[in-house]
């Protein structure tokens, strides 16, 4: 199956040492996506994470190159083009939200992984909403 | 080395009964695959081992990255 990683997931698995978040990615037979900017995005708040992390610099470097690994980038092209519908299906709930719904559309997708509730509302529309221990 | 038995489909066992090369190339594969997954595993453990952080950092994160995601796209 084909399920959008939200950005929650990537943090929680570079601050937490004990990580299902790392784990679930690194270790499913799904095949996970992800909007383009979220990486680059993730990468400019790195210092920041790092400061509050349990992990070393060089233990996060590791997971950031294991997670990438494993997930596909969703092109800004794509995702635009289903920015407006997915501003219908979570805009209510999270604008910020959006860009996922819209990949997940993009890809024509089966769910996103996320620790946020908002996404519950995509169940409305038949997708799956999941947290990243059901990945494995 | 220990014996490891592992379960095939009829036809892959027919194809490696008759070619003994064939046999110990799978063989090879296997090990080879059962060490790589291991070695992954253990990796794994070792690095995702210890105590928690606040829920409410990661989500702090979260909103942050979310918002700035949003904003290049609408500027796209």
């Amino acid at each position: 199956m084909r399920f959008i990683v939200n950005t929650s997931v990537m943090i929680s698995a570079l601050i937490k040492k004990k990580s299902i978040s790392f784990r679930a990615p690194t270790e499913t037979k799904h095949e996970l996506y992800i909007p383009e900017y979220s990486i680059e995005e993730l990468i400019r708040h790195i210092k920041k994470i790092e400061e509050r992390s349990e992990l070393t610099s060089e233990e996060i470097l590791a997971r950031i190159i294991l997670i990438i690994n494993k997930i596909i980038i969703v092109s800004k092209d794509k995702v635009i083009l289903h920015m407006h519908e997915a501003y219908k299906i979570i805009g209510h709930r999270d604008t910020k939200d959006a860009p996922f719904v819209a990949t997940l559309l993009a890809i024509g997708g089966d769910g996103i992984v996320s620790y946020d509730n908002d996404f519950e509302e995509i169940t409305k529309y038949g997708y799956v909403w999941l947290k990243p221990n059901n990945l494995l | 080395m220990v014996s490891i038995t592992i379960e095939v489909p009829d036809d892959i066992k027919i194809l490696l009964e008759r070619n003994p090369l064939l046999k110990k190339k799978f063989e090879k594969l296997a090990v080879e695959a059962f060490h790589k997954k291991l070695l992954r595993l253990a990796v794994a453990d070792e690095i995702t081992r210890d105590v928690e952080v606040s829920e409410d950092v990661i989500m702090e994160f979260d909103k942050k990255i979310k918002r700035k995601i949003v904003k290049r796209l609408e500027k796209f």
